[in-house]
């Protein structure tokens, strides 16, 4: 999977094995460029990923895994400690692979949204490519539009052309004038 | 130099647009450059470059769009009517040619939506430069009236066409099931890529009636949407 050097890119699986062989193929083709590689998810799909990486002949010891949860998710605390890892690591490039399969069921849509929304900023502030993994059989296509949105480097014509502008969309939310 | 004359590649590098969007605009006249050689392979000027892009950049907020076969995705008829007005003014700012399918209350809702928008395409708008058709007469029916746009297209010699359907608010009322949709989708996106110029095309979905895979699948059959693949792995 090819990828610039800042990058917010998101993927939607159907299966586990989906999830963990292209989580792994994507820090692979960062180790094998010696960048330093990230977890962010639970403990099981960040075990399956690891054990993907190994089937793929690649070195899961520079991975670091960062634990993903709902409860020990706290935005601004998760961000600014990846953000203070890189920084003390001194690692030109980083990867992160964030699972967010784990808790897109229990946090509302909105915090979600607003999560992805620091992501993208931190993205154009690091040297850093994300790679945020969603379970596809659990979306509704608002959803799946929503999180396109929220990924605008996934796009190539304007985003706002294939998911509307936030203005349309805020102005599409209010009840019309009669 | 500021004024060195630039090959057609150093010149899409500029603009960061592709080399055919280049001679689309060299062909409708809108961007100037200079033949050379036997070949009369195209030249820029920088100047000339950044004199289009500033008049470009204030003619069409929709910005330009790369030939291709692109899918999107809306949640209400107000955001069905921006975006196609968006994807038309894009058409129109470029001197292009525009094949509108879709049913007639959201045809009246995107003229309305691109007139207020874009006041100075109104005329381009209601003139022979756009095909409105309905959609609604099936998918063969659509595919058909498809090639027959870009065969008359090809004919005219018309440097751009801008292909939009409205496929969710063709299809609601057909009966029409998603797999047939998703192999309409994958015949019209082989026909698109077959043709000497590509058309840009816009094909659009509400997304309160599909499913998350189903999103996944149509930005399949619309590979030109995506700039990373999209891809579900199988079990």
């Amino acid at each position: 999977m090819e990828s610039a050097r800042h990058a917010h890119l998101c993927l939607f699986f159907s299966s586990s094995r989906a999830q963990a062989n292209q989580a792994a193929a994507f820090l692979a083709e960062g180790l094998r460029a010696n960048e330093r590689g990230f977890i962010a998810a639970a403990s099981l799909a960040a075990g399956r990923i690891l054990a993907a990486l190994e089937r793929a002949s690649a070195s899961g010891d520079q991975i670091t895994v960062l634990p993903l949860s709902v409860k020990s998710l706290d935005r601004d605390h998760a961000l600014a400690a990846l953000a203070r890892s890189v920084k003390r690591r001194g690692v030109e490039t980083v990867r992160v692979v964030g699972d967010m399969s784990g808790i897109q069921g229990a946090l509302a849509q909105r915090h979600l949204l607003s999560l992805e929304t620091e992501l993208q900023r931190i993205t154009r502030s690091f040297p850093i490519r994300v790679l945020c993994l969603y379970d596809v059989r659990r979306l509704s296509g608002i959803q799946a539009s929503a999180l396109l949105r929220a990924h605008p480097d996934m796009l190539r014509p304007p985003v706002d052309i294939v998911t509307g502008s936030s203005a349309a969309r805020l102005r599409s939310q209010r009840p019309r004038k009669r | 130099m500021a004024d060195d004359l630039l090959d057609i590649k150093a010149a899409a590098a500029v603009l960061k647009v592709s080399e055919t969007s280049l001679r689309r605009w060299t062909n409708a006249g809108l961007l100037k450059c200079y033949r050379v050689g036997g070949r009369r392979e195209r030249r820029f000027r920088r100047s000339d470059l950044m004199a289009f892009l500033e008049s470009h950049a204030m003619h069409s907020t929709a910005g330009s769009l790369d030939a291709g076969h692109y899918c999107g995705f809306y949640t209400s008829d107000r955001m069905r009517a921006q975006q196609t007005a968006r994807f038309l003014a894009a058409a129109l700012s470029e001197g292009g040619e525009a094949f509108v399918s879709a049913q007639p209350r959201v045809r009246k809702a995107v003229v309305r939506d691109l007139v207020s928008e874009h006041p100075g395409l109104r005329e381009a708008a209601t003139s022979s430069r756009v095909t409105y058709v309905d959609f609604g007469a099936g998918l063969a029916a659509q595919y058909a009236a498809i090639e027959d746009a870009l065969r008359r297209a090809a004919a005219r010699g018309a440097h751009s066409l801008h292909v939009f359907g409205d496929v969710s608010g063709g299809t609601a009322d057909a009966g029409v099931s998603f797999d047939a949709v998703i192999k309409f989708e994958a015949d019209l996106d082989k026909l698109y890529h077959s043709q000497r110029e590509v058309p840009t095309v816009l094909c659009l979905y509400d997304a309160r009636h599909i499913t998350g895979e189903q999103t996944v699948a149509l930005l399949g059959v619309h590979p030109d949407t995506l700039r990373v693949p999209l891809t579900t792995m199988p079990a």
